[in-house]
């Protein structure tokens, strides 16, 4: 019976082939798949090269059907739309570009042409926007989240030892002036990024109407890729406002394409 | 007493059995009921009569009932059977003497007859007709018609829409009922009108109706009237359910000659204009252009459709758009704009120009062209810039890429680069609100545990904490007093050194120690002889200072070493111990 026992020697080469294995496998996959969709990719854009922006917009929209998206992706995407004639649909993937990596030079250099193209000024911020706009919300978010630990790590550890609290108190005064700082620049942020216009109109003409109902009166129509704030929803009906006139009004869901994720 | 015995008598007084037959109403129009009665009187319970046959009614029972009366101190019993009675056709109904049994004699009812009137005129309340703006039309071309219910009495109700029996023609588009008055003759009508646009899919005489129209009329009845209940409360009509037909008429249906027909005629019926408008006009190779044609006019909107833009002309061309927006009910009259977008494929396109459009004009009874001046476009750049393969590593030989221009989009990118999850930022999840009210709430916890801790040891630890902190600073002090030669301030921060130190080795209040401890606490329990010895100096000269308080640097310097020595030494033989 004594024979039958296992070498501890072998069963941890067993665990550790066994490690190895699903580390191979749960590395591997993600692999494949980012593989699959560079392929994708790239043929999506030679179809675009060939001039065919109807058929490049529908193999982006495919590569982007998984959940994931990146800038590039939502840059060439814009392309094809405009090329196509959707002027509505390039502008929304160019801010959501903008929200992805706000400091890629191609995709801020192609909002702007793409804004010049459609007579759209929406956008020209201040330098205190552009300043924001430095960083994605979440590097913000992030950023202030690790002043706030750094600061209270070190109001505790001054707690607990006088000695550390001496030694600590320069640091502790230091780190507690950066983490408010970082905090409120990331309130600051996010209160620009809300009144950003986070909607795109798709068709010219769109009636804006007076209530969230078909047979409502329009007060006003905007162009195709007008960009409006989103101020409420109803059903199936969005209360925007049109920033530049402060004028509000209702528009159906499926006029417009939403810009955040 | 006489009395009562007089009506006890009395009421055993009865009637001889009868048996009569009456008809109500007796008088009635085609299409209405009467109802006859049959009663028994003083027959006792006697069942309901089968009836004969009857010439023009139909007979069915519906229903008995009975009834006590006392007249005249006699008193009697009736049971009454009823039957409706519905004439077949105007004329007579003539209901014989029925003959019945009771109790072993025969009796006989006597005979009743039911006369009828012609039935209800719909002309005399109401007609349909159907109106059409003239007799013949043209395949394809899309007209008004109108189907219009005229009445003398208002009806109750009238169905929402007519229905317009028809072959060869669709129906495009209804538009409101209208209600309101029409004057023919002499006389005024109500009218109620359906508008409708018709289209004629084939040639030949093709009849249009008839149009019925349902209605619901209240119509005084000659059997409610009698009803003294229901004229009282106004119900004195008896609710009908009459359905109104118009005439059917007949309209000739033409195909547009075929002579002198355009080539590019596709069906077109009507009057239109054509207006072509390009946006942008000042573009690069590869942008978009979007053409816009507005046909204005009156026709066959639905059917409308304008010539394809042909192949080879410099463009690419994608699907078109069109929407209509009329500027009549029926969609007879207004604009239908059509969209398309067009790529140019090369700069030497200088302008963009629609196939002519022609349609056949009903009332000019002419075919029509529309030749829209072409709109005027500017191209810059060449169809390479625009077009060079995606991905591909270019050759050695070949020639730089050109530099965009400042209006023109980045070439595209060729790596899809970092993913990024498609989500609401971080700031807005649950978790990331939880992660920072984290640190604060666990620091406050933290305050909160210490403080519970340290309560009861508060005042010791405190007292300790401050001796520490008073040693350490006199014993600092001591190196720049020593330097300055300030020997009075030096002795005293020595002396607060020295008994601060024992006070927190020894325990006990600090400046309560003098040179005995050494020998009693010190050297007793293990401290260091040479240690014990630079202790003995310090407070030597600390009571030689209190006479003369003249010292000079390097005998300051002397004890200061000694001072930092003893501080050393006391701490580690306290922690020994």
């Amino acid at each position: 019976m004594n024979d039958r026992k296992t070498d501890p020697r072998d069963r941890f080469a067993s665990l550790l082939g066994a490690l190895l294995s699903a580390w191979l496998f749960l590395g591997m996959a993600p692999t494949a798949r980012a593989a699959e969709a560079d392929a994708a990719f790239e043929s999506a854009n030679r179809l675009l090269a060939l001039g065919k922006a109807v058929e490049a917009s529908k193999a982006y929209e495919q590569i982007g059907a998984a959940g994931r998206t990146s800038p590039a992706l939502e840059r060439n995407w814009a392309q094809a739309c405009y090329q196509s004639g959707r002027p509505g649909p390039a502008l929304a993937h160019l801010r959501r570009a903008t929200l992805l990596d706000p400091r890629d030079a191609d995709v801020r250099a192609d909002l702007a042409v793409l804004r010049t193209k459609i007579g759209n000024s929406l956008g020209s911020s201040d330098d205190a926007d552009a300043a924001f706009r430095v960083l994605k919300l979440d590097e913000w978010a992030w950023l202030a989240l690790g002043a706030v630990w750094i600061w209270f790590a070190m109001l505790a550890a001054g707690r607990v030892s006088p000695v550390a609290h001496a030694a600590l108190r320069g640091f502790t005064s230091g780190s507690g002036a950066v983490a408010i700082v970082l905090s409120a620049l990331l309130f600051a942020a996010v209160k620009q990024r809300a009144g950003e216009p986070d909607a795109v109109v798709l068709a010219p003409d769109t009636p804006v109407r007076q209530s969230p109902l078909d047979e409502a009166r329009a007060t006003f129509a905007v162009p195709a890729a007008a960009e409006l704030r989103v101020r409420d929803t109803k059903g199936g009906w969005l209360m925007v406002e049109e920033t530049a006139t402060q004028r509000f009004g209702w528009l159906k869901q499926s006029e417009v394409l939403r810009i955040g994720f | 007493m006489l009395v009562l015995v007089l009506v006890s008598c009395g009421l055993r007084l009865v009637a001889a059995p009868s048996f009569t037959a009456r008809i109500e109403p007796d008088n009635v129009a085609a299409g209405e009921s009467a109802t006859l009665q049959l009663v028994f009187t003083d027959c006792g319970r006697i069942g309901a009569p089968q009836l004969p046959p009857i010439a023009n009614a139909t007979i069915q029972f519906s229903g008995s009932s009975q009834q006590y009366s006392i007249a005249n101190g006699t008193s009697s019993s009736s049971v009454v059977h009823q039957y409706t009675v519905q004439p077949n056709a105007a004329g007579t109904v003539e209901i014989p003497g029925l003959a019945v049994e009771v109790d072993g004699k025969r009796l006989v009812s006597n005979p009743v007859t039911l006369r009828v009137g012609k039935g209800l005129e719909l002309s005399e309340i109401g007609f349909v007709k159907v109106v059409t703006p003239k007799p013949d039309c043209y395949l394809g071309e899309t007209f008004p018609v109108d189907v219009k219910f005229y009445f003398r009495q208002s009806p109750q109700d009238v169905a929402a829409n007519p229905v317009l029996r028809m072959d060869g023609f669709t129906i495009d588009q209804q538009g409101k009922r209208q209600s309101g008055q029409e004057r023919i003759g002499a006389d005024i009508y109500g009218v109620v009108t359906w508008k409708l646009s018709l289209t004629p899919v084939k040639t030949g005489e093709l009849p249009l109706g008839p149009a019925e129209v349902e209605t619901i009329f209240v119509l005084q009845s000659r059997n409610r009237n009698r009803d003294p209940f229901a004229r009282f409360f106004g119900n004195g009509g008896e609710q009908r359910r009459l359905t109104f037909a118009s005439e059917t008429n007949t309209l000739r249906v033409m195909a547009p000659p075929a002579a002198g027909r355009p080539a590019g005629f596709n069906g077109a019926v009507g009057r239109f204009t054509l207006d072509l408008t390009a946006s942008p006009t000042n573009v690069s190779v590869g942008d978009p252009v979007t053409v816009r044609l507005k046909v204005r006019g009156r026709g066959n909107f639905r059917a409308l459709r304008l010539p394809d833009f042909p192949p080879g002309k410099g463009f690419q061309s994608y699907a078109g758009t069109n929407s209509f927006e009329p500027t009549d009910e029926l969609g007879l009259e207004g604009v239908k704009t059509f969209e398309q977008v067009l790529v140019p494929e090369h700069g030497d396109i200088t302008e963009v120009a629609w196939p002519p459009f022609s349609f056949w004009n009903p009332d000019a009874k002419r075919y029509e062209t529309l030749d829209e001046r072409p709109v005027p476009l500017k191209v810059r750049g060449s169809l390479a810039a625009q077009v060079q393969p995606v991905g591909n590593i270019p050759s050695a030989s070949s020639s730089p890429a050109p530099r965009p221009m400042a209006n023109e989009f980045r070439p595209l990118a060729t790596r899809i680069g970092a993913w990024s999850e498609t989500g609401a930022p971080v700031v807005h999840q649950p978790w990331f609100i939880g992660l920072l009210a984290l640190p604060p709430t666990a620091y406050l916890a933290l305050v909160v545990v210490l403080r519970i801790r340290s309560r009861p040891r508060d005042t010791s630890r405190t007292v300790r904490q401050r001796q520490e902190q008073s040693a350490v600073e006199a014993l600092r002090t001591l190196s720049t007093l020593a330097r300055t030669g300030d020997a009075e301030a030096f002795s005293a921060a020595l002396n607060r050194a020295v008994q601060e130190r024992l006070a927190l080795t020894l325990g006990g209040p600090a400046g309560a120690f003098t040179a005995d401890v050494v020998e009693t606490r010190l050297v007793r329990d293990g401290f260091p002889d040479e240690d014990a010895e630079c202790l003995r100096r310090i407070f030597a000269a600390l009571d030689l200072a209190r006479y003369s308080r003249n010292a000079t640097g390097s005998e300051l310097e002397s004890l200061r070493t000694d001072a930092e020595a003893v501080d050393t030494a006391l701490r580690r033989w306290e922690g020994k111990r």
